[in-house]
Order: C-alpha cells, then structure tokens, then sequence
C-alpha cells in the first residue's frame, strides 16, 4: 500500500487516491448503493481502462443491494466471446484507499457517480465512464491519482503562459 | 411471444430482434457510436449518449419497461478488457 497522499487540496478541489494492487493493478475503494440507502457494500474495484462502461459488479455483492433492474446487455471479452448479463442502476461513492481512516468530507468533497451496473463478473471493475463521469484525470504510476480537470487545465494554462519555467 | 425474463439472453434476442426489425437501418444511418435501449414490453426505443444516461432515460419513459441496450452500430455493447480474459461464459452465473 503506497504512503497516502493528502484526500483532498485544501482550495477544495479534490484530489482521488486509489493504489496499486499486489498483481500491479490500478484499484480504487468504491461503496456501491442502490435505492435504499442503508444498503451498500464496500469494495476493492480495478480500474479497467478496457471496460467501456460505468462498472461490473460480482452478483454476490450486487444482489443484498437490492439494485433496480434496468433490463439486460451484450459485451464482448477480451478473447471474443459474447455473453448477455444483467444491468441495474447503482451508485458509486469513492472512499479513501482501505485500511486508511474514514476522515469526514465537505460535502462538495464527496465523489459520487450513478450509472448502469452490469451484473457479473469475478470482481469489481471500473470502466471508463465512471472515470469520465467523475470529471477527474486518471494517473497511473507507483500509485492512483485522480485529480480534477480544471487543476489540470490551470496547469496547462500557465505552461502556456510561461513555456521555460 | 414473451420471451422467458428470467434468462438475460431470451431478453437480449427477443429485443435485437425488435431492433433489427424496426431501428436498426435507420438509426446506424443517424445515430452511429450512440445507444439505443430497446423495451421488449412496448417495442420502443430511446436513443443517448452513454450508457448509463440511456437507461435512465428510458426508465423515465416507460418506468414498466424491461430494457437491452445496444451500442449502435457495434456487435457488443461493452469491451471488457481485464477481469473476464480467462474466464469462461457459463461462469459468470
């Protein structure tokens, strides 16, 4: 687990940490909600770049959640194949990396997405619409970060402004 | 014929076959790379940006309607391209 960084800039644009897994994976920590929210579930959810969609989430997690069903969808794996599952509308909050302390969030702080949740799988996945619905760059390297757009887009800005600093 | 709705690919056929039937010519003409959500209660469809926005959108719609989404003018809906690579179909159930 790397050394965490801080959970969010203190000009209160937020900055994500997620981490490297032991197979070198990039992971977040998400809880996972449906319409009645005192059910959810915690989950360590991998960052699937190749996953078009918002996220895959294993039936044992999904069905406690009580998960409205939207209906079904076909997608296509990484050797070909073709397989039909389920979709149901979830929500996704982002929580710092497990095993760091819950530490109490501004309420604009808080990172949360709803999207379709395809039902399956062997582990959680988080594909590349939630990372678009977040609004947030994704940075992969010894660590996760995500970090927002604007902070990226200041950046750039004053590179522009100042090419040889 | 009402497919049986408790298995996910009776539902998948019995919509792309409304799809191919009614939408699919026209909409790969106006609306490739989008998502149509194909109600197989009504035959009807709802046409987004996302894929999550589309289901939404089309529960708004018909709050009764049973939904499959299809990518318009793809052969899958999602690429999935880590957690399933060594996983054989029939394992997901």
């Amino acid at each position: 687990m790397p050394v965490p960084l801080m959970w969010a800039s203190p000009i209160g644009m937020s900055i994500l940490l997620g981490y490297i897994d032991s197979n070198g994976h990039p992971n977040l920590t998400i809880r996972v909600s449906g319409a009645h929210p005192s059910a959810a579930v915690v989950v360590e959810a991998t960052i699937d770049t190749g996953f078009t969609d918002f996220l895959m989430l294993p039936l044992v997690h999904a069905l406690p959640l009580g998960l409205p069903l939207y209906g079904t969808v076909d997608y296509t794996l990484a050797d070909g194949s073709k397989i039909t599952n389920f979709v149901a509308e979830g929500t996704v909050t982002v929580l710092p990396p497990n095993g760091r302390a819950q530490e109490p969030e501004p309420l604009h702080r808080v990172q949360r997405v709803t999207g379709a949740v395809v039902l399956g799988g062997d582990s959680a996945l988080l594909g590349m619409e939630f990372i678009r619905g977040l609004n947030k760059l994704l940075m992969v390297g010894k660590t996760v970060v995500l970090i927002d757009n604007s902070l990226v887009d200041e950046a750039l800005l004053a590179a522009v402004k100042n090419p040889e600093e | 014929m009402t497919p049986n709705l408790t298995d996910p690919r009776a539902i998948a056929d019995a919509a792309n076959k409304i799809y191919e039937e009614r939408y699919k010519a026209d909409y790969e003409a106006r609306f490739p790379g989008k998502y149509a959500a194909i109600n197989i209660a009504d035959q009807s469809a709802t046409v987004g940006e996302t894929s999550s926005s589309t289901l939404s959108q089309a529960r708004q719609n018909h709050p009764g309607g049973l939904f499959h989404l299809i990518r318009i003018g793809h052969a899958g809906t999602f690429d999935v391209g880590f957690s399933h690579r060594y996983v054989h179909s029939s394992r997901v159930y």
